[in-house]
C-alpha cells in the first residue's frame, strides 16, 4: 500500500517530515517496507512547445525541432522521435538536466548541434502502468494547458515521498489514506482536518436494489450522477493517483480510486444508460456462467461467485471486476455509483478462482466496515461536484440487510495491567481510548468501550489491550522475567539422542547436511529403490516436479548433495544427515520416522604417511562405534542381495534386537552413475526410532585370573564367514574364549580356489582359575577339531 | 705398582701397619691417580667397562688387593679394610659419575639421530562439522533450558486443523495469505510454522501448569528466493501459566538476544499481528555490524528485525482448555535460517541448503 506524503498533508496544516511519519507508522505497527523521493530521478526537465519541425539533411530517422520553452530565444534540439508534431507540448531535458538514462548535455548530431533532449514517459521515472497507451509511445505528450518552462517536477507534483507500507491483515482500514492520518494524531499533536461530504436522502422511488443472499453482501449503496463530463481530472488529482501508483482515467474512475485510497472502500461506476433493468439485483452465478470484464477478458463463472446483475444482465463480478458491458466511456452521460460491503471470503475465493486481483478484491478480501459504505459514497459525491463532474442526484438508494455491530467491551485497568505487566493509570488509559476516538463510558472500575465504526479489528478485551500498549509505546514496556511453579515436562530421549550422534559423528570426521524434505519422484528410480513414490506424499502445489514428493527415504537428498559436491572437484566427501523421512498411511497423518544417513567415498589417497582409503568396514566401523556410543544394543549384520540401491555382495541389513534397523554398503554402481560419481562410495541408512535411554550398567567384577593368547592359522572355505566362525568357536571353547581377533586373511594362488587362509589371535581366560598350558592346548584342539569337521577347514 | 704393594706387604711385619700405612696409602694414591685420569679418558661407556673391569673386575686390582685382607694380622685387618674401601670407593664414585654423563651423552647422541619434522601434519586429524543451523539451532536451545523450558517436537506434516484453525486462523481467515500454504490434501498441510506444536502440547498438558517448552523444527512455505527458501527452520517457544505478562516475554527475549549476540546488543518491539497472539510484537535486534550508525546491512534502519511474538490469543487457550481469565501466556517464534546469517555473516540464504563442503566446513 502506497501513501504518499502530498496526499496526507492535505488532512494537516503542518507539512510532514518522511522521516518522522515512517518513525512513527513503524511504532504503531504500520510497518514500512520503503520510503522513496520522487523528486531524485530527474531535474531540469521543463514543458515545451515543438513551434517548428524540419527534415536533418544528413539522417533520415532524424528531424531538427524548433522548441519554445518560454525563453527569448528557441532552442534547437535534434531528435530521433516519431509521435511528435508542430504545436505538441513536451517534456524537454535542458542542457545539464538529468534524467533516467544519464546526463544530458550539448551535441551535434550528425553534424547539427542539439541543445537538450524530448523526454519519453520511461526516461521521467514513471512506471509504464502509469502511462496510457498512446503515453507509452514515444515521447510523453503534455495538456495544452501547461505554461511553457514549468518545472516537470512541479507539473507532476514530484516534490513529494511515498511510503510503502506492508499492512497486517487486521488493519485492512488503513488501506484507506485517511485511516492512516487518524493513526498519525495518536503519536503527533497535529489536528485533522475534517473531510467533506455531500449527503443525499435514501430514496424511496423505484429503482430497486435486491440482495439475493445476505450472508454475502450485507450493504449495497448506489447514487445517481447525470450529466456527466468525462474528461481527464484536473492536474492536481491525476497527480496524487500517480504518486500512488493508481494510473488517472477519467474524472469518474478517477474518483472511485480516489475514494479507495482515501477511505479504504472500493467503488465502481456504471454507465447508467447502460443498465437495462432499471434495478440492481446482487446474487450468486449459476455454473458455466460466463461473464466478460473490464479488461476484456471471458471469464468462467460457477455458483460460489457472485454477481451485480440489472435485472437483464451481469454488470460486475461483485467487488473484483466491472463489467465490459456497461464501462464507462467518453460518450457516458449519466453514472450509478456503487459502495457496498460483501463478504470477504467469498470475494477471496473468487478472485483466488480466476486469478483476478485487482485494488479493490484486494481490500474486500481483507474485511471492510459496513458503515464505510456510505461515507465513501458521500464522500465520492462530493468529489463529483469539486471536480465540476456531473449532477449529483440528491436521493440514493440502498440495500443494508445486515447491520454493522459495533461492539462495546468491558474492561477494567487491572486487566489490562495484568496482561502488559505494567501499572498504567486509568486516567492514561482512558485518554489512549479518546485519541482513538473510542467512546468510553466508566461504570464502577470497569470502563465500556465502544470502537470507530471502521476499526472492525476491536472485538474484544485484549484488542483493547494492545491498543493500548501500541499506543503508550512498546519502548515503555520494562523487561522482567518470569516466575512461577517449576517446569515438570519430561525430555524426550530422542532430542538428546540425535544432539550425542552428531557431537559423535563430527568428532568422528563427518559433516552434517541438511536437504530438503521434498524430492523428485524420479529419484526412487535413479537410486535404484524397487517401490515408487507414494501418492500419499505428493504436495498438491508443489513449487517444482523436483520439489513434489515428501521424501521417504534419505539417499536421494544426500546423494544429491554428494554429486553436487563431486562436480566441483570434492573428492572428501564424509557427509551425513539426520532428518524425518514420511510414510503414507490410512490415517490422516504419515508416519514421520527420524532417520540417520551417512555417506562417504571412496577417496583413495596419498598421504605423506601412506596410501589411504574409504571402504566398507570404514562405514561399519563408524556405524559399531556410533551404536556402543549410543545405546547397549548389540548389532548383527545379515547379507542383503536384492537391492539395487546396494552393491549385491556388499550391502547388509543392521539388525537389532531382531529388528531390520537399517541398511549399510557399497552404493550399487548403476546408482553412482546416475549422479555421475566415478569413484566407489559407501552408504548407511539407519532408523533413529526405538533408540530408547539405555538402561545403566552395572559394574562387572574384574577377572581375577590371568589370560593366556594363542594364535591359528586355517584353510577354510572362501564362503564361510567371521561371525560363523566365531561363533563355532566360542561354542567350543565352552567360553574360555574372551576374545577372537582376526589378523590376517588371504586369497591367492599357493591356496585351492575354493579356499581362503584366515589367521586368528584368541584370548582364553577362565573366570575360576588360572589357566595352564595344558588346558589351553585341550581347548585349543578341540576347536579346531570342530571347525575341521564341520566346515573342512585345514591346519596351515 | 703390584711390585711395590706385594715388596710391602712382604716386608711388613705383624701388627705393624698402623705406623706403616702412609707408605701403602702413598703407594695406593698413586694407583688412585692413575685409575681416575683412566677413567676420565674413557669417551664411551664401552672404554668405561673396560676400565671398570680393570678396577672392578674379578681378577681386577680391588679384587687382588682384597687378597692381603686374608694375610694380614687381625689388628691390621681394619686399617687395610679402610684404606682398600677408600681406595675402592673414591674410583667407584668417579666411574659411576662417568657413566651417568656418558650414558647421557649417549642417548642423546641416539635420540638426536631419530629426529622427526614435527611440523608434518598429524595422522587422520580431520574433524567433521555440524550444519551452521544446527549450531544455532542447539545454542537456543541451551539458552531456553537453563531457564527451565523444556525441548518437544510436533509433526512436519501437520493438520490444517492444527496448523491454521487452532491458531485462530480459521479457513478464508485473510492471514492465511501472510503464509503460502503446500497441501498434501485439502486437511493436511505441510507446517508453515513451528506454532501447531504450542496446541499439541497445550492439548497433553492442560490443566497443568506452567506449560514452558521450546520446539524447534523445519516449516514450509512457497516460497523460493535469494531470501526465502520453501524449507526452513524455526524455534517456537511457548510459556502459559498464571501472571504470566507481556513485559515477561520482553525480559526472556533480552536474554535470548544478548546471550546470542552479547550483551551490549538492544532490542526493540514492534507492535505487529498475528492471528494467534495479541498483542503481537516483531522483535528486532540492534545492528551490530555499523552499531546502529545505519548500513547496508541494518537497510540504513539501525535495526534487524529478527522474531515474531506475542500473548497467546486467549482463543487459542480457550480452544486448549485452559481459562483464559485465569491463565495468560507468551510465544515466540525464531527463524533461525536468519539468525544463523546475523550470527555468521552469511549473506545469501541458499548457501545454507547448498551443502557446499567448502561452507560447511567454516563452522
Amino acid at each position: 500500500m502506497k501513501v504518499s506524503l502530498n496526499w496526507l498533508e492535505q488532512y494537516f496544516n503542518e507539512k510532514l517530515d518522511g522521516f518522522e511519519i515512517e518513525a512513527i507508522l513503524t511504532k504503531l505497527g504500520l510497518e514500512v517496507e520503503n520510503r522513496e523521493k520522487l523528486d531524485l530521478s530527474f531535474s531540469n526537465v521543463v514543458v515545451g512547445k515543438i513551434e517548428s519541425l524540419e527534415k536533418h539533411p544528413n539522417a533520415d530517422k532524424l528531424q531538427i525541432c524548433s522548441i519554445n520553452v518560454g525563453e527569448k530565444e528557441n532552442l534547437q534540439i535534434v531528435t530521433g522521435a516519431l509521435n511528435i508534431y508542430v504545436g505538441m507540448k513536451v517534456p524537454v531535458a535542458l542542457v545539464g538536466s538529468k534524467v533516467v538514462g544519464g546526463n544530458i548535455s550539448e551535441s551535434k548530431l550528425r553534424g547539427i548541434s542539439s541543445y537538450g533532449m524530448l523526454c519519453s514517459g520511461t526516461e521521467l521515472n514513471m512506471d509504464s502502468s502509469l502511462l496510457s497507451d498512446n503515453e507509452k509511445d514515444g515521447i510523453l505528450p503534455l495538456s495544452e494547458d501547461l505554461e511553457l518552462g514549468e518545472d516537470l517536477l512541479d507539473v507532476f507534483s514530484l516534490h513529494d515521498e511515498v511510503l510503502d507500507l506492508g499492512l497486517t491483515p487486521n488493519r485492512a482500514d488503513c488501506y484507506g489514506i485517511y485511516n492512516i492520518a487518524k493513526e498519525i494524531i495518536l503519536k503527533k499533536d497535529y489536528k485533522l482536518k475534517k473531510i467533506e461530504f455531500l449527503k443525499g436522502d435514501l430514496s424511496k422511488e423505484n429503482f430497486k436494489i435486491k440482495i439475493n443472499n445476505e450472508n454475502l453482501c450485507h450493504r449495497y449503496v448506489a447514487r445517481i450522477v447525470k450529466d456527466v463530463n468525462i474528461k481527464p481530472s484536473p492536474l492536481w488529482f491525476a497527480n496524487l493517483l500517480r504518486n500512488v501508483g493508481v494510473r488517472p482515467i477519467n474524472n469518474i474512475v478517477d474518483i472511485t480510486n480516489y475514494v479507495m485510497f482515501e477511505l479504504g472502500q472500493p467503488m465502481h461506476a456504471f454507465d447508467f444508460d447502460k443498465l437495462e433493468g432499471s434495478k440492481i439485483v446482487v446474487e450468486e452465478a449459476y455454473d458455466g456462467e460466463t461473464f466478460i470484464t473490464l479488461d476484456g477478458k471471458e471469464r468462467k463463472l460457477d455458483k460460489d461467485m457472485l454477481l451485480i446483475k440489472d435485472g437483464v444482465k451481469a454488470v460486475a463480478l461483485a467487488g473484483v471486476m466491472g463489467g465490459y458491458n456497461s464501462e464507462v466511456d467518453n460518450n457516458t452521460k449519466n453514472i450509478l455509483f456503487e459502495a457496498a460491503h460483501f463478504n470477504s471470503a467469498s470475494i477471496r475465493r473468487t478472485s483466488r478462482k480466476l486469478g483476478l486481483r485487482s485494488e479493490a478484491s484486494g481490500r474486500f478480501e481483507r474485511g471492510l466496515s459496513e458503515e464505510n459504505a456510505i461515507k465513501a459514497m458521500d464522500r465520492a459525491m462530493y468529489l463529483v461536484e469539486l471536480l465540476g463532474a456531473g449532477k449529483v442526484e440528491k436521493s440514493y438508494f440502498e440495500a443494508y440487510p445486515i447491520k454493522q455491530i459495533i461492539p462495546t467491551i468491558t474492561s477494567t485497568t487491572e486487566k489490562v495491567n495484568a496482561i502488559l505487566g505494567m501499572n498504567i493509570a486509568s486516567e492514561e488509559i482512558i485518554k489512549i481510548y479518546e485519541k482513538l476516538n473510542f467512546n468510553v463510558k466508566i461504570e464502577d472500575d470497569k470502563l465500556l468501550v465502544t470502537p470507530e465504526a471502521h476499526r472492525i479489528d476491536v472485538k474484544s478485551e485484549i484488542d483493547l489491550v494492545e491498543e493500548v500498549v501500541r499506543i503508550y509505546g512498546y519502548e515503555n514496556i520494562p523487561a522482567t522475567l518470569p516466575v512461577g511453579a517449576t517446569n515438570t515436562i519430561k525430555v524426550d530421549y530422542k532430542i538428546k539422542l540425535v544432539e550425542q550422534i552428531k557431537n559423535y559423528l563430527v568428532d568422528n570426521g563427518l559433516n552434517e547436511i541438511v536437504s530438503y524434505s521434498f524430492i523428485d519422484k524420479s529419484s526412487y528410480e535413479k537410486c535404484g529403490y524397487a517401490t515408487l513414490a507414494d501418492e500419499r506424499l505428493k504436495v498438491m502445489n508443489p513449487l517444482s516436479e523436483n520439489q513434489s514428493y515428501m521424501r521417504e527415504k534419505l539417499l536421494p537428498g544426500i546423494i544429491e548433495i554428494a554429486s553436487r559436491n563431486y562436480k566441483r572437484q570434492r573428492r572428501n566427501i564424509p557427509i551425513f544427515e539426520i532428518g524425518r523421512v514420511f510414510k503414507g498411511t490410512v490415517n490422516k497423518l504419515p508416519e514421520e520416522t527420524l532417520k540417520l544417513g551417512i555417506f562417504i567415498l571412496e577417496n583413495e589417497v596419498k598421504e605423506w604417511y601412506g596410501k589411504v582409503k574409504n571402504d566398507f568396514f570404514t562405514l561399519k566401523g563408524i556405524l559399531e562405534k556410533l551404536i556402543s556410543t549410543i545405546s547397549n544394543k548389540e548389532l548383527k549384520f545379515e547379507r542383503l542381495t536384492e537391492l539395487e540401491t546396494l552393491h549385491p555382495g556388499r550391502a547388509a541389513n543392521i539388525i537389532a534386537n531382531n529388528q531390520i534397523i537399517g541398511q549399510i554398503g557399497e552404493i550399487h554402481p548403476n546408482v553412482l552413475s546416475e549422479y555421475d560419481i566415478k569413484e566407489k562410495a559407501f552408504y548407511l541408512e539407519l532408523e533413529l526410532e526405538g533408540f530408547d535411554e539405555p538402561k545403566v550398567k552395572q559394574y562387572k567384577s574384574l577377572p581375577k585370573y590371568p589370560s593366556i593368547e594363542r594364535d591359528m592359522a586355517l584353510i577354510i572355505p572362501k564362503d564361510l564367514n567371521y561371525a560363523k566362525i566365531f561363533k563355532t568357536i566360542s561354542d567350543a571353547s565352552n567360553n574360555m574364549v574372551v576374545k577372537c581377533r582376526i589378523f590376517d586373511i588371504f586369497e591367492g594362488s599357493q591356496i585351492e580356489e575354493d579356499m581362503k587362509s584366515v589367521a586368528f589371535s584368541l584370548t582364553y581366560q577362565d573366570p575360576d582359575k588360572t589357566m595352564i598350558d595344558e588346558d589351553v592346548s585341550t581347548i585349543h584342539n578341540s576347536i579346531i577339531n570342530t571347525l575341521v569337521e564341520r566346515f573342512g577347514a585345514k591346519l596351515r | 705398582m703390584f711390585e711395590k704393594i706385594k715388596i710391602f706387604f712382604e716386608e711388613l711385619e705383624t701388627d705393624s701397619l698402623e705406623s706403616k700405612k702412609d707408605v701403602l696409602e702413598d703407594i695406593l694414591s698413586l694407583a688412585k691417580e692413575e685409575g681416575l685420569i683412566e677413567i676420565d679418558k674413557g669417551k664411551k661407556v664401552d672404554d668405561l667397562k673396560i676400565v671398570q673391569t680393570k678396577y672392578f673386575g674379578k681378577k681386577g686390582i680391588i679384587s687382588d688387593l682384597m687378597k692381603y685382607m686374608g694375610k694380614v694380622s687381625n689388628k691390621d685387618k681394619p686399617i687395610l679394610g679402610k684404606i682398600i674401601h677408600n681406595f675402592k670407593t673414591t674410583l667407584e664414585d668417579k666411574l659411576n659419575q662417568r657413566f651417568t654423563v656418558l650414558k647421557k651423552t649417549e642417548i642423546n647422541a641416539k635420540l638426536e639421530t631419530e629426529k622427526i619434522d614435527i611440523t608434518l601434519p598429524g595422522t587422520n586429524s580431520q574433524r567433521g562439522h555440524k550444519h551452521p543451523l544446527t549450531l544455532v539451532e542447539e545454542q537456543i536451545k541451551e539458552i531456553f533450558t537453563n531457564i527451565g523450558f523444556t525441548v518437544v517436537e510436533g509433526f512436519e506434516i501437520e493438520e490444517d486443523y492444527y496448523n491454521f484453525e487452532r491458531l485462530n486462523i480459521p479457513k478464508d481467515h485473510p492471514a492465511r495469505e501472510m503464509q503460502d500454504t503446500f497441501y498434501l490434501n485439502e486437511d493436511v498441510v505441510l507446517r508453515t510454522h513451528t506454532s501447531p506444536v504450542q496446541a499439541r502440547i497445550m492439548d497433553k498438558m492442560c490443566p497443568q501448569l506452567p506449560v514452558k517448552i521450546i520446539a524447534p523444527g523445519k516449516v514450509f512455505r512457497r516460497d523460493d528466493d535469494s531470501t526465502h527458501s520453501p524449507m526452513f527452520h524455526q524455534i517456537e517457544g511457548l510459556m502459559v501459566d498464571k501472571n504470566i505478562t507481556f513485559a515477561d516475554l520482553k525480559g526472556v527475549l533480552l536474554h535470548l538476544v544478548k546471550s546470542i549476540f552479547g550483551e551490549e546488543r538492544k532490542i526493540r518491539l514492534r507492535p505487529s499481528y498475528f492471528p494467534f497472539t495479541e498483542p503481537s510484537a516483531e522483535v528486532d535486534v540492534s545492528c551490530g555490524n555499523c552499531n546502529q550508525e545505519g548500513c547496508r546491512v541494518c537497510g540504513y534502519t539501525g535495526w534487524l528485525e529478527i522474531l515474531g511474538s506475542g500473548m497467546v490469543h486467549p482463543s487459542v487457550l480457550e480452544m486448549a482448555g485452559y481459562n483464559s481469565n485465569e491463565v495468560t501466556g507468551f510465544a515466540f517464534g525464531i527463524g533461525i535460517e536468519r539468525i544463523a546469517m546475523l550470527k555468521y555473516g552469511i549473506d545469501d540464504m541458499r548457501l545454507l541448503f547448498d551443502n557446499d563442503l567448502r561452507f560447511l566446513e567454516q563452522f
